[in-house]
């Protein structure tokens, strides 16, 4: 191992950009540590405190720039230095030279045709600055979310009335005019329209009818209160008509937690004058009130893609869709497999999400087969996990959730607060782990390979005391994405993942395998 | 070519009204700071509007200013006309001033009682915890053996390296700060020498909690060991010592927060935090985080430090 150090004099770089350079250079193959910074007395005493201090580096001053690393096999300085200035050209090229401009009126002064603001500022000052948006007749999407529900309602009527969107609070998806907006996936333009009150129960959606091989022509993210009877469904109804008065939708689908009764019914009561398909996912809703307003329901998000995608090519909508993309066989083999592997005091399984719609959807999938599952988004308040941080028997985990979220990027964007947990929730008494991965703009650029590591680590660290983990993912995106569909599931695979085609397959998949431990005798 | 300024800080005013013709150059440049060393050792910084003022600073228009050219080593001229930077000519003449809110003897408004001061430092303590960056010193403050406790720290908020190494410093720091005496003068002088310059970035971490830690002190008459002169005189001599221990920059930012003089960030949530002046502490702190990754953090953890220590004394 050598240490070896590169020094640029009278350089100076911001501490955003230090740190940024810091975490991916020591990724790098072949880099034990790594210190960079300004060659003040101070760091270069702690440099020497980590046995990274080189003569070159003594001999610098403070106003130098340096960077020392301990380096191991072929790794060489030289590649360092490659990498450095690559992430330094990276950094640059993507802060650019373009005009930021500090306040609405200075964006639209400059860019006139500019016709809708995106906003994610703390809860409390994002109200003030919609209303500036909508009275500049702009459409709003509005990301921030501890808005309250008085302002939203106030901010809707007054988009409604000014013919405006208001997607949100707390809208994460969305697809205006094929311009994918904060968290949204690549997919092809085509003939389904989606209205959704739910970030990844829509990038599910359009990710699968993606994969199906057809296309999306918009995608309207509402916020997760607008059906609440507060509001009314405001925005999800001003975006239905929106998406029945557009020629290029010819299928729409719309999603939501159930609505409140009254809201229901309003949103319902358009679909008989749509004059076209509507697909209606109501997750867990009134099926039947579905049903007879004409709409199509569905048991999961995949099986609202599937009737979709089914409806655009002109057939009726086909049964739902309960099984897998293999034979049943197939399935039932492999969960015997993976049952049989099991030490007797693997019992458990944990559900670790980012998405919360797909933890929402895993929880009421695997309800009647595990009975009682802890989550910090329960399903029913007295199965509230009592610490967050700590799991109980069947735990299911929306990283996503405020508690994880406060003072910390989501974890699509820094998956860390996830795959910190992993190896951890491994443990003795838990048989499955079940994970999603979401792809696309505004996630992390490896989310796969962000939990690769730690998904080796814990089946090894179950291997090594006497059982078998059985770790069951699906990846949400598309070949599209920047991070590849495909990529991404060999990602999990190669780390010893069984990587299914949706949220909904992954799901059932770990009801068999804890089906077919409970039938070899374990307990639920 | 003309540029307009478009605000400029009262010092900065002054030092190119009253001074003679000075030359220098471009230190550094950055997307939106230009930072500009003048020959005897004055750094000036112009910022773009994106950023708010600080202690000898200037705005200018949008834009990035990395685009217009400019480049470390590029002479720079300053006389009553302006500053000249290459072939631009910044004129100041339609300039709006920024006063510091806080200058010595003169505060603000009423200084909060030692109850209100108590009761806004534990907010906003815990709101430093929950959203400040924890890769710099603030793991310092649940890992401090002189502070009081914060009360409740977040469970994930371990040290790291940066603290690892400089605690111990930073406790003797502290201590040795509050010891009015000649022997408390020299301990504190050697223990700031063991600091200072410690950490990533242009204003290294221990810089800018010292700088927090100073600015804060002088703020508040609470738990103090020496009247405010003599406070004031003693930051000077801590800040003299960081001349060529740290970068430029930091030097200079050391010397104006020995006088209590921040950038306007700061300054307002000083005011927040130790005088009778209205507004939102939260909003206050968020502002103050977006100065620089670490930085605002870093100074926020020392002003939260010399705040703990005097209002706890």
């Amino acid at each position: 191992m050598a240490v070896q150090t590169t020094i640029r004099k009278n350089a100076y770089y911001d501490s955003v950009t230090l740190m940024l350079i810091t975490k991916d250079l020591a990724k790098l193959p072949g880099v034990e540590d790594i210190l960079v910074g300004m060659a003040t007395e101070l760091n270069k005493e702690l440099a020497a405190n980590l046995n990274l201090l080189t003569p070159e580096l003594e001999a610098l001053s403070a106003n130098d720039f340096f960077v020392t690393a301990e380096l191991t096999g072929d790794a060489t300085m030289e590649s360092l230095v490659e990498a450095l200035d690559a992430l330094l050209s990276a950094k640059k090229s993507s802060a650019g030279s373009s005009y930021r401009p500090a306040a609405l009126q200075t964006a639209l002064s400059n860019e006139p045709q500019l016709n809708l603001a995106l906003i994610s500022l703390p809860g409390r000052y994002a109200a003030a600055e919609v209303e500036k948006a909508l009275d500049a007749g702009l459409h709003v999407m509005l990301f921030s979310d501890n808005v309250s529900i008085e302002d939203e309602k106030r901010l809707k009527e007054k988009a409604v009335s000014k013919q405006l969107l208001m997607m949100g609070p707390d809208c994460g998806t969305a697809m205006i005019n094929h311009v994918p907006l904060a968290f949204c996936n690549v997919v092809k333009p085509g003939g389904i329209g989606i209205v959704g009150a739910s970030g990844t129960g829509t990038q599910e959606i359009m990710s699968l009818i993606d994969q199906l091989g057809e296309g999306v022509s918009q995608v309207i993210g509402t916020g997760g209160r607008d059906l609440k009877s507060e509001i009314g469904g405001l925005m999800m109804l001003q975006a239905f008509e929106a998406l029945i008065a557009d020629p290029e939708t010819e299928v729409i689908v719309l999603i939501s937690k159930p609505p409140a009764p009254e809201v229901a019914k309003k949103v319902l009561d358009l679909v008989k004058d749509a004059g076209k398909p509507v697909v209606v996912d109501f997750i867990g809703g009134d099926r039947g009130a579905i049903e007879a307003a004409g709409a199509v329901a569905c048991i999961s998000l995949e099986d609202a893609a599937r009737k979709a995608v089914a409806l655009l090519r002109g057939d009726t909508a086909p049964s739902d869709f309960a099984g897998f993309d293999v034979p049943e066989a197939d399935i039932e083999a492999l969960a015997a497999h993976e049952a049989g592997k099991k030490a007797p005091a693997q019992k458990y399984l944990r559900g670790l999400f980012t998405g919360g719609t797909l933890a929402d959807e895993a929880m009421k999938l695997l309800g009647p087969e595990l009975g009682t599952i802890w989550s910090n988004i329960p399903l029913k308040p007295e199965e509230q996990l009592k610490d967050v941080k700590v799991s109980a028997e069947h735990t299911v985990i929306d990283f996503g959730d405020d508690a994880f979220t406060v003072g910390r990027p989501h974890p699509m964007i820094d998956p860390s607060t996830r795959s910190e947990r992993i190896v951890r929730e491994a443990a003795p008494d838990v048989a499955v782990l079940l994970m999603d991965v979401v792809l696309g703009y505004g996630s992390h650029p490896d989310p796969a390979g962000e939990v690769a590591a730690q998904i080796r680590e814990a089946r090894e660290n179950a291997a090594a005391a006497g059982g078998d983990l059985t770790v069951i993912a699906s990846v949400c995106g598309t070949e599209g994405d920047p991070q590849g569909l495909k990529a991404s599931r060999e990602t999990l695979s190669e780390a010893g993942a069984i990587v299914m085609p949706s949220n909904a397959q992954a799901v059932r998949l770990s009801a068999k395998v804890m089906k077919a431990i409970r039938n070899q005798g374990g307990e639920k | 070519m003309t540029m307009k300024v478009l605000r400029v800080s009262e010092d900065c005013l002054t030092f190119i009204a009253q001074s003679p013709v000075q030359t220098g150059e471009v230190h550094s440049t950055f997307e939106r700071a230009v930072n500009l060393l003048f020959s005897s050792g004055v750094l000036m910084t112009m910022v773009s509007d994106q950023l708010d003022l600080a202690p000898m600073t200037f705005q200018v228009s949008k834009g990035s200013l990395k685009s217009k050219g400019w480049h470390p080593g590029m002479p720079v001229s300053s006389s009553s006309e302006g500053i000249i930077i290459g072939e631009t000519l910044l004129e100041f003449a339609q300039a709006q001033t920024w006063t510091p809110t806080w200058n010595i003897g003169s505060p603000p408004s009423e200084v909060l009682t030692r109850a209100e001061m108590l009761k806004r430092l534990e907010a906003f303590t815990k709101l430093l915890l929950t959203r400040g960056r924890p890769e710099g010193l603030l793991p310092y403050l649940c890992e401090t053996r002189v502070l009081p406790h914060p009360g409740s720290c977040p469970s994930d908020m371990t040290g790291n390296r940066y603290v690892d190494f400089i605690k111990g410093r930073l406790d003797q720091f502290s201590e040795a700060y509050r010891d009015g005496t000649d022997a408390g003068e020299s301990r504190v002088i050697a223990a700031f020498t063991r600091l200072v310059g410690f950490g990533p970035g242009l204003t290294p971490s221990s810089d800018d909690y010292v700088a927090g830690f100073m600015a804060a002190s002088i703020r508040t008459p609470y738990g103090q060991a020496m009247n405010c002169e003599k406070l004031l005189k003693r930051n000077q001599k801590l800040a003299s010592r960081a001349k060529g221990k740290t970068t430029v920059i930091s030097e200079a930012m050391l010397a104006h927060a020995a006088l209590g003089h921040v950038a306007q960030k700061y300054d307002r949530l000083l005011d927040l935090l130790c005088f009778e002046a209205e507004g939102d502490l939260e909003a206050a702190m968020l502002k103050a985080l977006e100065h620089g990754d670490t930085s605002g953090t870093d100074f926020m953890t020392g002003a939260a430090a010399a705040l703990m220590l005097s209002l706890n004394a």
